[in-house]
């Protein structure tokens, strides 16, 4: 038995003499273009300037995060939310953030919750978690909140506005639409919904007249309709990426086909395109800004800006600025947020007028929104 | 300087060899067994394996993911307490996972991988845990390891009935019937087993309470799964032998949606498995052969949500025709040749019927030029009507020494098939894709004596055009060959067994595993990976009362390929206590234990997916009776 023991002690000497560390990979060094200092959160920071950026984070990984810059764009925190929260995450897909005037409401969608923060503070006040389906985009009039709802997968026919009573924070009422309800808007009483088309497809917007027991009127625009705009003379702006059918086989799988895409402008009073930016064939845009009576749309990877006055779209060479997945314009800054989901997404700031890079800063995993406060 | 030390490791490994192997030629020749047996014709050598037996099934007896991460060195990840559950080894993808059902392999086609929480080993005899590349003998999909679940039948004359019950926290109850009937020419096994929970545990993590300031419950979370297996035994005569295995499962899931908002879950999924062998194994002089036929159907459902009838579905079918011939040449050589054919079916609600097509060939040379010294080499040709699978090789080599220690090699590439949602998914799909690919070699020890098993092994695998789903701009994810990993590190099992007086005996089981594995391209570590994991299994028994606690260990993971710490899980420390009782036992095939068992006994939080928290403390009783 002893010659047994030591046997096995000799053994286990051998064995534990090697172990395994990890090996350095030299990682290649990036020219920042601009100093920026990561703010310390401490118990009296406030957010309520500067620039909030949404990271969704992946579908069921309960990982998106808020990123802060401060106003004067040389400070930037990370996890934001989680770091004033004590520790405790958003826990959910953010898919976007509106605001109110002392108040952001956080939508999640992968776990149908609406998290309601103090937009001074940061901090948690309530949370909204009956009621809501796959929740997507929200809009705000007086003490009532309009939240768009893809209801349950495979089911093209219960999406829903869930509406939100903002005193009690609860669901008091839905109004039904046709499927792949997105981004809302509202004017005049009236909701404007995009109808991109949940996980399939669809071509209209909604208008829903609050003041007329909710009746449903549809406008026809082109396949995928996303994001919207109500112009300066009181047109709204919709964008329609089109739908891919066929893509690249190489990162980033741009659609090499697609259904025809087009910014198209409608008349509120009579409900009609009254004008078409209609794509080269196959060619389309996801992503729109709207600044100061310019329109600042995408193509694959470069930038293109038009005034709202334009009758076709850009024939500039456009910006190039790299695969993105955010967009937003301000002060004649172009703010535009990288399309990752396996690694951490950046914030790029480029001068509009010169195109070279002001800041660049890593802002969260799939980040998407990009919010001015 | 790292890489020194692992030349330095070979280096000496191999001086060691030389020395025993020239030792060996003036030894006399012993009892080593050069003829390796039929039922094991397949077993890969000079690789790491554990057997694990049906006492520790029922010890954990509440899914096959808690029982294989309580008991093996393969890492879980479920999402959710008996959600859908992943295996890997090594930090090798869960697709680098075969698992074979008495040989046939049951990954399945549409995903290329099994689901732990999604398959019954309840009732079966023995699960052998093989870590290692063993493509050259397994196919696609053997580059981590391979799990093993078997029914063993024997001709040995009896009628003997097994019958386990378990009940617990939160209304989780397992329980099955064993009954074997031989009478020396036909022998039959027949199993049944039951599972099912409301699994609807509180929520121990204190940062998410209700908006009453209550703890949150795994509401949508509860299970339940029948399984069904018969197995049949004909003797026809001394060397001839025919085989029948058949087995049927059926589970119903409901997904839990974890934090922070329970009550939002409504997802379900259903899993209907039948599967089916027939197996001839026969001897003629020097000769031995075994013929396989096998018909498996896999098919599930998924629900986003229970109360509508809308769901998505996936579907394999698979026939098998497996057929190796074994030639005991000379005392010294063995040959093989198998010939494998397979027929493939899979479909989903986005994919139409796609049929794959496989023909194999392999051989084996097994070669003992001393008693104490064994080489085998192993070679695989596959022609797959998807793509061009690399010839596949393997060489291993077993020396033993001091009579109770035996050192290991074995050198192999090995492969991963490229799955049919990969290939055919509607236009993110790539029909371009090559198998993943990995050259890797182990180096062990192993020491055997009546109180010891100890085995180590040293790893390095480098897996090559690694199939990764990348994110593309239009939000659009497509497969793609990118991905380059290593994995190096070392995997320790200890089994030991000590009579301390009489009467009193002390029984540890223990598996540890190190890894490093890291992206190539990044020097990240992988996520879902810890570099370091322990369970063990620590019992004491006097007379007929036994006292065990079980422990596990897991070094904190990453959840996204940046290691960033936001983005990942803490370390996992559970431990469990329990205790088991004979009422009586006339001998090992007669008796019956009441048993208890506090899992999770310092109620600590712990997680494998985000924010799907593990349940806290909880108890449960069994009843076990062999007669």
């Amino acid at each position: 038995m002893k010659k047994q023991i030591f046997k096995l002690a000799i053994l286990a000497l051998v064995a534990l003499f090697y172990s395994c560390e990890k090996e350095e990979i030299k990682e290649v060094e990036v020219e920042v273009p601009k100093i920026v200092e990561e703010i310390a959160i401490t118990e009296t920071s406030t957010f309520n300037d500067g620039i909030w950026v949404s990271a969704e984070g992946n579908f069921g990984s309960k990982d998106g995060t808020i990123s802060y810059i401060n106003d004067s764009e040389n400070g930037i925190a990370n996890f934001a939310y989680q770091k004033v929260n004590d520790g405790t995450p958003l826990a959910g897909l953010i898919q976007s953030v509106t605001f109110s005037d002392d108040k952001a409401y956080v939508i999640l969608n992968d776990v149908a919750t609406i998290v309601i923060v103090d937009k001074t503070t940061l901090k948690k006040e309530a949370s909204i978690t009956m009621g809501l389906n796959n929740p997507r985009y929200m809009t705000i009039i007086g003490d009532k909140a309009y939240v768009t709802n893809w209801g349950s997968g495979l089911d093209e026919t219960d999406d829903f506005v869930a509406v939100i009573n903002l005193t009690t924070n609860t669901v008091e009422d839905t109004i039904s639409l046709a499927n792949g309800v997105e981004q809302i808007l509202n004017k005049d009483n009236k909701l404007y919904v995009s109808h991109k088309g949940a996980w399939s497809t669809n071509d209209i917007v909604s208008v829903v007249d609050l003041g007329n027991s909710n009746a449903v009127t549809t406008i026809k625009v082109k396949e995928k309709p996303d994001e919207m705009f109500f112009s300066e003379d009181g047109q709204l702006i919709v964008l329609s990426s089109g739908r891919g059918t066929k893509f690249q086989d190489v990162a980033p799988f741009a659609a090499i086909e697609r259904t025809a895409a087009a910014i198209q402008f409608i008349d509120l009073s009579t409900e009609a395109v009254v004008k078409e930016l209609a794509f080269n064939e196959n060619e389309g845009a996801e992503l729109l800004a709207y600044e100061g009576g310019e329109l600042y749309y995408n193509i694959g990877s470069k930038i293109y800006t038009i005034d709202d006055a334009a009758t076709a779209l850009s024939a500039d060479t456009g910006l190039e600025v790299g695969d993105i997945y955010g967009l937003n314009v301000r002060d004649n800054k172009l703010y535009t947020v990288s399309f990752a989901f396996t690694s951490f997404s950046e914030l790029k700031i480029r001068s509009l007028d010169s195109g070279s890079l002001i800041f660049s800063e890593a802002v969260g995993l799939g980040a998407s929104k990009i919010y001015f406060q | 300087m790292k890489k020194n030390k692992s030349y330095i490791f070979v280096g000496l490994w191999f001086y060691v060899f030389a020395l025993c192997a020239q030792n060996d030629t003036i030894r006399e020749l012993d009892e080593v067994r050069l003829y390796t047996k039929l039922s094991e014709d397949k077993e890969v050598k000079g690789l790491k394996e554990i057997q694990l037996t049906s006492e520790q099934i029922t010890n954990n007896s509440s899914n096959p993911t808690e029982f294989l991460r309580f008991n093996s060195p393969v890492v879980l990840r479920d999402v959710g307490n008996n959600g859908t559950s992943s295996a890997r080894f090594r930090g090798t993808s869960p697709t680098n996972t075969a698992v074979l059902w008495n040989g046939i392999s049951i990954n399945t086609f549409g995903s290329g991988q099994t689901d732990f929480n999604g398959l019954s080993i309840l009732t079966a005899d023995e699960v052998s845990v093989l870590s290692g590349g063993a493509s050259a003998t397994y196919g696609s999909g053997a580059i981590g390891g391979v799990i093993h679940i078997d029914d063993k039948i024997s001709f040995k004359k009896e009628n003997s009935f097994h019958v386990f019950s378990s009940y617990g926290s939160f209304n989780t109850t397992n329980n099955f019937l064993k009954a074997r009937l031989s009478n020396g020419k036909l022998s039959l096994k027949m199993a049944i087993s039951y599972n099912s929970s409301d699994n609807d545990y509180p929520y121990i993590d204190e940062r998410f309470k209700d908006q009453n300031g209550n703890d949150l419950i795994n509401e949508n979370g509860d299970y339940r799964n029948y399984n069904f297996d018969i197995v049949l035994g004909y003797k026809l005569n001394f060397s001839n032998k025919l085989f029948f295995y058949s087995s049927l499962y059926d589970s119903d899931r409901s997904f839990s949606l974890g934090l922070p908002n329970p009550s939002a879950g409504t997802e379900g999924f259903l899993d209907f498995n039948t599967r089916n062998l027939l197996r001839w194994e026969s001897k003629f002089g020097d000769f031995q052969q075994k013929l396989s036929v096998a018909y498996i159907r896999q098919q599930f459902k998924y629900f986003p949500d229970q109360s509508r009838d809308n769901f998505n579905f996936g579907e394999t079918e698979k026939g098998v025709l497996d057929y190796n011939l074994t030639y005991q040449w000379n005392k010294k050589v063995q040959l093989r040749y198998g010939i494998l054919g397979e027929s493939i079916y899979g479909k989903t609600e986005q994919i139409s019927t796609e049929n794959r097509g496989v023909l194999t060939n392999s051989a084996t040379v097994t070669y003992a030029p001393f008693a104490r010294t064994l080489f085998v080499v192993n070679g695989r040709y596959e022609l797959n009507s998807d793509f061009e699978v690399p010839f596949l090789g393997a060489l291993a080599v077993e020396q033993v020494l001091f009579k109770n220690i035996k050192l290991k090699a074995n050198v192999s590439n090995n492969f991963r098939a490229p799955t049919l949602n990969e290939l055919f998914w509607p236009i993110v799909g790539n029909s371009d894709l090559e198998p993943e690919k990995s050259k890797q070699f182990d180096l062990g020890i192993e020491y055997n004596s009546k109180h010891i098993n100890f085995q180590y092994t040293y790893y390095n695998i480098r897996v090559s055009d690694k199939i990764v789903w990348q994110p593309g701009g239009s939000n659009v994810w497509r497969p793609i060959n990118i991905d380059e990993t290593k994995h190096r590190g070392f995997e320790v099992y200890l089994n030991l067994k000590y009579t301390l007086a009489k009467y009193h005996t002390i029984n540890l089981v223990s598996n540890y595993i190190n890894t490093i594995a890291q992206d190539l391209r990044t020097g990240d570590l992988l996520p879902f990976t810890p570099e370091q994991m322990v369970n063990f299994n620590l019992s004491y028994s006097y007379k007929k009362l036994t006292l065990f606690g079980e422990g596990l260990y897991q070094s904190k993971v990453f959840t996204i390929s940046d290691n960033i710490d936001f983005f990942s899980l803490d370390p996992v420390k559970v431990f469990n206590i329990g205790t088991r009782y004979s009422i009586f036992k006339k001998h090992s095939s007669h008796q019956l234990d009441i048993g208890m068992k506090i899992n999770n006994v310092g109620n600590q939080l712990y997680y494998f997916s985000n924010l799907r928290p593990n349940p806290g403390r909880n108890y449960n009783l069994s009843i076990n009776y062999k007669f």
